[in-house]
């Protein structure tokens, strides 16, 4: 029967190495400053850099369906995990009912049933909810992507000439990276009273 | 069921005895109903007879004396016959008492109170007489005692005539009676006798034949056991005599079992000193098996130390992991607040630019956390997976070395068994060098014994001679008593 023999001086060894390692990644004041420093002299580089180029506008991407959608980013109060929501009845059904966020109540709109994905055919669960400013409207996302900018001229309306529904709230396509979503329209199609009833 | 021969001889004489018992009572009882019988007639028709007969003589005396009375020439005359008369009556008046107790059957007893009625009616004939007499009527007292007088007594001498007759009837037929008894005596006593003869013949014959039977079937066994016996003692001659040639060739191969003794007793010696010296190798593996059992439960404390050190280490590597989770939650939350913190920088317009790109770097950081936790996270899957795969081989090990420890074990149990069996075949081997000796010794006794028997078979051979002669005698005994028992 074959035996395999332990190198025991070779284990050791890789045990040493491992342990100043370790020792070298614990914190260390000195460290953390060379770190910061270098990092600040980077954003101050980048920032120059960036000021020179034309006006951007900043837009959150989000997923949906693994799918990627922009949102501009002024329409927007907050982002926050999910919490319970209360269902109401009677109302459509990509209104999945209303929330408390700071001490208001909002109502949530599921983007994903808005742009008619079906819910039997989706794979992952809302984890954000974005909150609008002006609007006590907010939408479920799956995830957080990142922000990003977009030049204002690159932006162009595609109107209103498709009955698609995915093509009545997605303003534009980027490059066939993400979508931009038209966040007026969908505040258009929710009508609350003053009673607090929603439509 | 089988009786002896005693038995059967108590047996009979007990039937024989029982049967005259039984004869002798027959006729005892016979004689006993004549004695009855005897008794009867004297008892009764005899005494009646007798009694019968005496009234008469005192009828016949009273009837003379009223002629006294008659024919008296004085008073005294008449005194004395009146006297005769009433003594006589007084006697017949005892012989109808008798007569009355003693006579048989009704008719008898009618006869005798008839006759005695009779009697009694002559006393007032008889006084009336005496009373004439006395008056000096001596003509009319004459004539009632020659007329009235006589009629009576002959009425009465009738009477008694019939009872006399009637005892003697009575007599006959007691007679008849006692003879008849005499003659069953005899016939009964004669069948009786027949019959015990009969019976005591038969089981003579039975018992003979019984008795002759067994005797006859025992000299016939006899004769069988005595030839047998003669052949056996014929053929143990000649046994004898190969007997005697066998202790010869007995004694000559006692002699070489002796030298090959010898011969086994060196080589046992040289086996037993063998086995000492492979007793002492045995010692040196058996201590080589202790120490490795003592190093096998060495390793098995150290594998078990190591087993528990990475159990330690897998501890941590949860702990590690929980905090990689708390560090992970710090990282979306960080990313969340970066989120909203350029939310707030946008809202500001050109004031918070700048704080928009400090948000957007410390979100780049809180990704980098993230994507490190994952990282780390998955080395940790790793560091576990090694872990375990380290718990299970370490296991293996514990195993292994229990599997050598125990082997380990038997092969010291093995050797210990070993130890015992070399120790025994080597007492075995001095017991077989002793027990060699002894048998050197028993061999010479044996050789000496065996020039005994020798002699001793000599001895048997005149011995068997004289038994041959002794059963061809019994034979004949046998065949005599045979004869007897036939001509019997």
């Amino acid at each position: 029967m074959k035996t395999n023999r332990i190198n025991w001086d070779n284990v050791k060894k890789k045990l040493k190495d491992m342990s100043f390692r370790i020792k070298d990644m614990s914190h260390n004041e000195e460290n953390s400053k060379k770190i910061l420093k270098k990092r600040a002299n980077l954003l101050a580089r980048r920032t120059a850099k960036e000021q020179t180029k034309s006006i951007k506008k900043n837009y959150l991407l989000v997923l949906l369906e693994e799918k990627k959608y922009a949102l501009p980013m002024e329409l927007i109060s907050e982002i926050k995990k999910i919490k319970k929501y209360t269902p109401v009845p009677g109302v459509p059904e990509h209104i999945k009912g209303i929330m408390n966020h700071n001490e208001e109540f909002y109502v949530v709109i599921q983007l994903k049933r808005l742009l008619d994905l079906k819910e039997e055919n989706c794979k992952t669960r809302e984890k954000y909810y974005i909150a609008l400013k002006n609007k006590p409207i907010c939408f479920i996302v799956d995830a957080i992507e990142k922000i990003t900018n977009i030049d204002e001229k690159t932006v162009t309306e595609q109107g209103s000439r498709s009955t698609d529904i995915l093509s009545k709230y997605i303003q534009t396509t980027f490059q066939g990276e993400f979508y931009l979503i038209n966040i007026e329209k969908i505040i258009n199609t929710v009508t609350i009273s003053k009673t607090g009833g929603i439509q | 069921m089988k009786l002896g021969i005693t038995r059967k001889i108590m047996l009979i004489i007990i039937i024989i005895v029982f049967l005259s018992l039984v004869g002798i009572s027959i006729n005892i009882l016979f004689i006993q109903q004549m004695g009855e019988t005897t008794q009867k007639l004297y008892n009764h028709p005899f005494t009646v007879s007798q009694n019968v007969l005496l009234a008469d003589k005192n009828i016949m005396a009273m009837h003379r004396s009223m002629k006294d009375v008659v024919l008296a020439e004085n008073s005294e005359e008449i005194d004395r016959a009146i006297a005769a008369v009433e003594n006589s009556q007084k006697s017949t008046l005892d012989n109808f008492v008798i007569i009355k107790r003693q006579i048989l059957g009704e008719e008898g007893k009618s006869l005798a109170l008839t006759a005695e009625d009779i009697f009694i009616e002559w006393e007032s004939i008889r006084e009336e007489v005496i009373t004439l007499y006395r008056k000096g009527q001596n003509k009319s007292a004459a004539q009632i005692t020659k007329g009235k007088g006589h009629d009576h007594v002959v009425k009465l001498e009738k009477s008694m005539n019939k009872m006399l007759e009637y005892a003697r009837s009575k007599a006959d037929q007691f007679m008849i009676d006692a003879s008849n008894n005499l003659q069953g005596t005899i016939i009964s006593s004669i069948l009786i006798a027949l019959a015990t003869l009969i019976i005591s013949v038969t089981i003579g014959f039975l018992f003979s034949r019984s008795l002759s039977a067994p005797i006859l079937k025992a000299t016939q066994d006899l004769n069988t056991t005595s030839a047998q016996i003669l052949a056996s003692v014929q053929e143990q001659a000649t046994n004898t005599k190969e007997q005697a040639t066998s202790i010869q060739e007995t004694t000559t191969t006692m002699d070489e079992i002796s030298q090959a003794g010898k011969q086994m007793a060196e080589r046992a010696n040289q086996v037993s000193r063998t086995a000492e010296s492979g007793n002492e190798s045995i010692n040196s593996g058996t201590q080589a098996v202790k120490s490795t059992t003592d190093t096998m439960e060495s390793i098995r404390q150290q594998v078990e130390l190591v087993a528990e050190n990475i159990v330690s280490l897998s501890e941590k590597t949860m702990a590690i992991s929980e905090i990689i989770t708390t560090v992970n939650d710090i990282a979306e939350q960080s990313n969340l607040l970066a989120l909203n913190a350029s939310i707030e920088a946008v809202s500001a317009g050109e004031h918070g630019q700048r704080f928009s790109v400090v948000a957007g770097e410390i979100k780049n950081l809180a990704d980098q956390a993230k994507d490190s936790t994952v990282q780390i996270r998955k080395i940790l899957e790793d560091i576990q997976t090694g872990i375990n795969t380290s718990v299970m081989l370490t296991e293996e090990a514990v195993k292994r070395v229990e599997t050598g420890k125990e082997k380990a074990d038997v092969a010291l149990d093995n050797i210990n068994q070993l130890v015992g069996t070399i120790q025994e075949s080597i007492e075995a081997f001095q017991q077989i060098v002793g027990a060699t000796n002894q048998q050197q010794i028993g061999l010479e006794q044996v050789t000496i014994a065996l020039n005994n028997i020798n002699t001793a078979t000599e001895q048997t051979a005149v011995g068997i001679n004289q038994i041959e002669a002794a059963v061809s005698n019994l034979n004949s005994l046998g065949n005599d008593l045979q004869k007897v028992v036939h001509e019997a």
